[in-house]
């Protein structure tokens, strides 16, 4: 309930109070004029009654005297005239009789008729009187139905003079004065009540008694003057009564209560009404007063302080009167004006803050928010409009934290928000994030409390997107294993080349000496035979190590420009023995390719494996291979897809794909695809595809691999189109040429020093060299070579220098050798293929290479060109 | 605070007003009869003896706490007077009436009455055509006729008349009628015969003289009077005055003091058969007697006594109803052998009442008794 205004309150104050007074006033006053008109009715009611009882005394008086003086009059003389004559003049009697001592009637006036014994009248309507004539009780007058009351006088003789009184004058005397309009009326009764006259005829006619009224019996009993007040007739009266002298007759006024006060009354009413009408001109007047001065200014106040609530301080401020009606209002305006100010204070750096605040918050690249403790967003920054797919309405419609989150997550994200208002520390939180469209992101929740004088308000953070984060991790993840991986391939291929080379040495050296045998040893002999079995073992112990050294990308190249799509032509043979039988082939080569260089043997592995695998990935089911040459240039993008670590640089390839129809390979196996000793043939070693990978890799080319389950496999392997054509040489072919019998020169043919680490290498160099007819002098090592050759430079004519060695190495005894001697003709001997051995010279390179192990038919051929070459 | 003050106060209001006006509300009773006109005595008698009654009843604590309050009404001794007195009664809303005193008016008055369910009691009234019906209508007089038989058969038998002429008053024919039927009746059982038989109108002035003079030229024995008092009275003087001193035997109707104060001494040796008085009387109608005389300043009649009677009669039966008029046949009826002034007075269920019956005479301006026949059995 809205509390009354104070203009209200004061009124009804001010009218209460005044009310209670005037009810007071009124009441006093009411007593006061009622009780003065109590009093005044008294007197005046008295004095009626008194004045009408003396009227009748006398008239009652005159009456008897009437009746005394004919009780003089001689009845025989006189009587009968006197009385007609009085008769005649006056109505006072009714009749006058002349009795006899016994009561009859002598003489009557008017006559009585027939009545003529009036003795039972008298004796028993007789009172008791000290005067000269007697008064009877009222009884009906014979002959008349008019109530009357005998005056009788008795005479000298003995008769008596009868005067029946008329009562009517009576009557109407009182009739006349009594009943007017004031309500007043004048009755009067004997001493037993019954009435002699009354304003009202009936109640005389019907000889009324009213010795029952209270006061009547009052006033029969002896009392006089006022009776009080008393009900007659179903009104109140005031009675007062009157004795009359000589008579006991009893003179009553009545006076109707009502109409006496009723003056008053009015008095009083219009007294009540004065003052409430001057009460209300008071209240009306003091309501204007009020509302000028005190309500007004006080609702002026009132919609200053409202404009304040809206942030209209100046209005606020200019809407105030200059002065207030009174102190207190002065007052409260002052301090008003006061606080005002400091509120606008407060608000421009309560602007200034949030504003700092707001640019922050848009600057963000990430999303941000703050919450009631009711978990409904109370701000958002841009960012997270555009990331969840809000709009501003959709957040003022009430949008929560919770909304921000998948189903399952929010009561976790609620937990949290939970005990970060509780204060608990709490570090980020993972969840998975929802947009409005119902895409998910992983993200990161952080928030804080918002407190204000130290209790909760609500909670600030912001949402942090991991889509890319994880992305860079899982990538990098990712990375990292495919290094681990190549580290773990290029550790094998190292181990692998390191046991080759080694292998290859002792390859080298058995096969120098086989070499040397078969030269020596004659034709027919039984052992002769068992050399060359020997010998082609050997050559097969060293196609295995190139493998091998070909894997690790160390092995021997013969680099040859080939045609590729020749090769395969002439190659198809071999191929086709190897494709089974329910594998349809299909040859699309390429005419007039650009040449590459690549080793034959290596080139046929290659095309062997690849072939082979295509073969054996359609061995349940008949399919199609499909082997294509072709050439394309290709770009970074088309050869980052290529399975060998490093990529080659953007140009002209020369493309051979297998293809085949086959089970397709699943994810698993083309991750580990190229891995050495990983296999998914039974009888597989696993060496196939690595030894690919490293043979194309020695070549500078690339591996494209493509497959799906089910539909086939698609290999691509390009080789980079070679630069400048160097001579070609005829390419050897697969079975080696025996080593001929060729002639020895007598002639001393120059001195060669070898320098290798290994005894047996340099012993067999040595004895072929002598068999050549070459002079030869060693060296255990570099530094041994470099010293030596330091020393007898002048004679040596040529070097065979190895490449590994300990203390120093090849490049550096060679670097050495030649700042000795420049010219000097130095023959790199290795068991790694020409390309990697000679990849570490720089600036002075051999003059030639030999690879490890050599036919002595080589050794000659390579010395006789180098000697030549004077 | 106010609001709970002003509540109490209209409460407490509010009960007063339920107590006092359940307390205050007086009994209000009728009283019908006529107060002006030749038959006055008779009402304003009763009308008093009935409200000294109510006096004496209020003085006592009133019919069942409630004070009592006569409302008088004049039927001015004719029957529309009657019937608009009995009206305007009904309209005061009376509980009961005391009236009529005369049979005229009570015949006439009583459809109005019996259709408002209104109690009538009538003090005096003893037509016998009301008796035997099971009606509003009450009284503790007992049927003239009974009188009337009695008169009769002391007529003949004690007075030993044969030969008697009779003056009624036809104003009243429901009273006189029957009255003089029953003694005709009962005369010629007892061989006797009226040989004249006479009627006046009272409210006409009757010219008593005439009356006498044809009394005289019959020569009767006696005169049989069926006349109120004061025409009895008149009558009584006029043969007087035509010096004719006939023995004069009379219905009760006109044993009041009016006989006396109209008649004087011409009335002296009426011989009167009515229900009324004992020669010794008893302590309470002396009682009666000198309250009576005190009140109003004259001696009571017997309109005044059985008024008295009737209204105590009826105190009893609303004490029993506890003022209201429902019930109030049922109590009645059961009224047994109330002490009235004259005799104990029993009414049955038709609202009939007996009692025997008293032959008076005139003696000394005093009404003397000769001869009292207790009551019989199916009168």
């Amino acid at each position: 309930m809205t509390p009354l205004s104070l203009s209200t309150l004061l009124r009804r104050y001010l009218a209460l109070r005044m009310l209670l007074p005037g009810v007071l006033l009124v009441l006093v006053v009411a007593a006061l004029l009622g009780w003065h008109r109590w009093l005044e009715v008294q007197r005046a009611q008295n004095q009626q009654a008194l004045l009408v009882s003396e009227y009748v005394a006398i008239y009652l008086r005159f009456s008897s005297e009437v009746v005394n003086m004919l009780v003089a009059v001689d009845p025989e003389l006189g009587f009968s005239q006197v009385t007609a004559s009085y008769r005649e003049h006056s109505q006072a009697f009714e009749r006058i009789i002349l009795l006899s001592d016994h009561g009859a009637v002598l003489q009557a006036y008017p006559p009585v008729g027939t009545l003529l014994d009036y003795s039972r009248l008298l004796p028993d309507r007789q009172t008791e009187s000290h005067r000269a004539s007697k008064i009877s009780s009222p009884y009906m007058a014979p002959l008349s139905n008019n109530l009357t009351v005998s005056l009788f006088s008795h005479r000298l003789d003995g008769r008596l003079v009868v005067g029946e009184l008329n009562l009517l004058t009576l009557q109407n005397f009182i009739a006349g004065l009594g009943y007017d309009t004031q309500g007043k009326l004048v009755f009067i009764t004997d001493r037993f009540g019954n009435v002699l006259a009354h304003p009202d005829r009936t109640v005389v006619d019907q000889q009324a008694n009213l010795g029952d009224l209270v006061p009547v019996s009052r006033a029969l009993r002896g009392a006089t003057g006022f009776l009080g007040v008393h009900a007659m007739q179903d009104s109140r009266y005031l009675f007062s009564a009157s004795p009359v002298r000589g008579g006991e007759w009893f003179v009553f006024t009545a006076w109707n209560a009502q109409k006496q006060f009723f003056g008053v009354l009015v008095m009083l009413a219009l007294f009540v009404i004065t003052l409430h009408v001057l009460l209300l001109i008071a209240v009306r007047l003091l309501r204007r007063k009020l509302e000028l001065e005190v309500s007004g200014p006080l609702q002026l106040f009132a919609q200053a302080m409202d404009r304040l609530e809206h942030g209209e301080e100046r209005n606020g401020k200019k809407s105030l009167p200059l002065s207030a009606p009174f102190r207190e209002l002065d007052l409260l305006q002052s301090r008003f004006l006061d606080m005002t100010t400091a509120i606008e204070q407060r608000e421009r750096e309560l602007r200034q803050s949030e504003e700092r605040f707001r640019d922050l918050a848009g600057a963000l690249p990430e999303s941000v928010f703050e919450m009631n403790l009711y978990c409904v967003l109370t701000y958002v920054n841009q960012k997270i409009l555009s990331r969840f797919g809000y709009t501003r309405k959709d957040v003022s419609s009430g949008l929560n934290l919770m909304d921000l989150a998948v189903v399952k997550e929010r009561k976790m994200l609620f937990k949290h928000a939970e005990k970060v208002v509780r204060d608990e520390q709490m570090g980020p939180l993972e969840f998975t994030a929802l947009t409005k469209d119902g895409r998910t992101f992983p993200a990161q929740l952080h928030c804080a409390a918002i407190l204000v004088q130290g209790l909760p308000y609500g909670v600030r953070g912001f949402i942090i997107d991991m889509t890319h984060t994880i992305e860079e991790q899982g990538q990098r993840l990712a990375m990292e294993r495919q290094m681990l991986h190549t580290q773990k391939l290029e550790s094998l291929g190292v181990l692998a080349g390191g046991i080759a080379h080694d292998f290859n040495n002792l390859l080298a050296a058995i096969q120098g000496n086989l070499d040397l045998a078969l030269m020596t040893v004659p034709k027919d002999s039984t052992g002769y035979a068992r050399i060359r079995q020997a010998d082609s073992a050997v050559r097969r112990a060293s196609e295995l190590t190139r493998q091998m050294l070909a894997y690790s990308g160390k092995g021997r190249l013969q680099v040859q420009h080939v045609d590729l799509s020749e090769f395969v032509r002439e190659n198809l043979a071999m191929l086709q023995a190897v494709i089974s039988k329910t594998v349809t082939l299909d040859l699309r080569l390429e005419e007039g390719l650009p040449l590459i260089s690549a080793d034959f043997g290596q080139l046929q592995q290659v095309v062997m494996n690849l072939i082979t695998n295509a073969s054996e990935a359609m061995n349940t089911q008949p399919g199609t291979m499909t082997v294509s040459t072709l050439a394309r240039e290709c770009d970074a993008l088309f050869l980052s897809r290529s399975r060998i670590l490093e990529k080659p640089d953007p140009g002209r390839y020369v493309m051979l794909e297998v293809r085949d129809t086959g089970t397709g390979i699943d994810e698993r196996t083309m991750e580990r695809l190229f891995d050495p000793f990983y296999t998914t043939k039974f009888t597989g070693r696993g060496l196939g595809l690595a030894a690919v990978q490293g043979i194309v890799q020695g070549h500078g080319g690339a591996i494209i691999v493509e497959s799906e389950p089910g539909r086939g496999t698609l290999f691509q392997v390009l080789f980079p189109v070679t630069r400048d054509i160097v001579a070609t040489f005829e390419h050897s072919s697969a079975e080696e040429e025996l080593p001929e019998a060729f002639q020895v020169s007598d002639q001393p043919q120059g001195m060669v020093l070898v320098v290798d680490d290994e005894v047996m290498v340099r012993e067999l160099c040595v004895e072929a060299l002598e068999f050549l007819g070459y002079q030869s002098m060693t060296a255990v090592d570099g530094e041994d070579g470099v010293r030596v050759f330091r020393e007898y430079q002048e004679h040596i004519s040529c070097v065979i220098l190895d490449l590994t060695m300990p203390k120093m190495n090849g490049v550096a005894a060679l670097q050495a050798m030649r700042s000795i001697r420049p010219d000097v003709k130095i023959i790199l001997c290795s068991g790694y293929n020409e390309q990697e051995a000679t990849r570490n010279f720089l600036n002075d390179a051999p003059t030639a290479f030999l690879k490890k192990p050599f036919a002595v038919k080589e050794l000659s051929t390579l010395l006789k060109r180098m000697m030549g070459k004077d | 605070m106010r609001a709970w003050a002003l509540r109490l106060f209209a409460v407490l209001m509010a009960a007063f007003l339920l107590v006092t006006a359940c307390g205050q509300r007086p009994v209000r009773i009728g009283f019908a009869g006529p107060l002006t006109g030749p038959y006055s005595d008779l009402g304003v008698h009763g009308r008093n003896g009935a409200q000294l009654a109510l006096e004496e009843i209020n003085a006592l604590g009133g019919v069942a706490g409630r004070r009592l309050e006569l409302v008088v009404q004049d039927d001015g001794g004719t029957e529309d007077g009657a019937v608009e007195a009995i009206a305007k009664l009904i309209q005061a809303r009376v509980v009961s009436i005391i009236g009529h005193m005369t049979s005229a008016q009570s015949i006439a008055a009583l459809p109005v009455a019996q259709e408002a369910g209104m109690i009538l009691l009538s003090p005096t009234t003893s037509t016998p055509e009301l008796s035997g019906i099971k009606d509003v209508f009450f009284r503790i007089q007992p049927s003239t006729d009974t009188a009337a038989m009695v008169l009769a058969e002391y007529a003949a038998l004690d007075m030993g008349l044969d030969r008697i002429a009779s003056v009624r008053d036809e104003a009243n024919q429901g009273y006189s009628a029957p009255f003089h039927h029953a003694f005709a009746q009962e005369f010629q059982v007892h061989g006797g015969d009226i040989v004249l038989e006479l009627t006046v109108k009272s409210r006409d002035y009757p010219d008593w003289l005439k009356v006498a003079e044809a009394l005289n030229k019959i020569d009767p024995q006696a005169v049989l009077f069926i006349l109120s008092a004061r025409d009895a009275a008149a009558l009584a003087q006029a043969m007087h005055l035509k010096g004719q001193f006939l023995p004069v035997i009379s219905s009760g109707w006109a044993m009041t003091d009016e006989l006396f104060t109209a008649g004087g001494r011409t009335v002296e040796k009426i011989i009167f058969a009515g229900h009324t008085f004992r020669q010794k009387p008893s302590e309470a109608y002396s009682r009666f007697e000198q309250h009576y005389r005190e009140r109003f300043g004259h001696w009571p009649s017997f309109a005044a006594r059985y008024a008295y009677d009737a209204l105590h009669v009826m105190a009893l039966g609303l004490e029993r109803t506890q003022g209201s008029r429902n019930g109030l046949a049922e109590a009645l009826s059961k009224i047994r052998d109330y002490p009235g002034l004259d005799w104990p007075i029993t009414i049955d269920a038709y609202g009939d009442t007996f009692g025997p019956i008293f032959v008076t005479m005139v003696r000394d301006g005093q009404f003397t008794t000769l001869k009292k026949i207790p009551k019989r059995q199916g009168q």
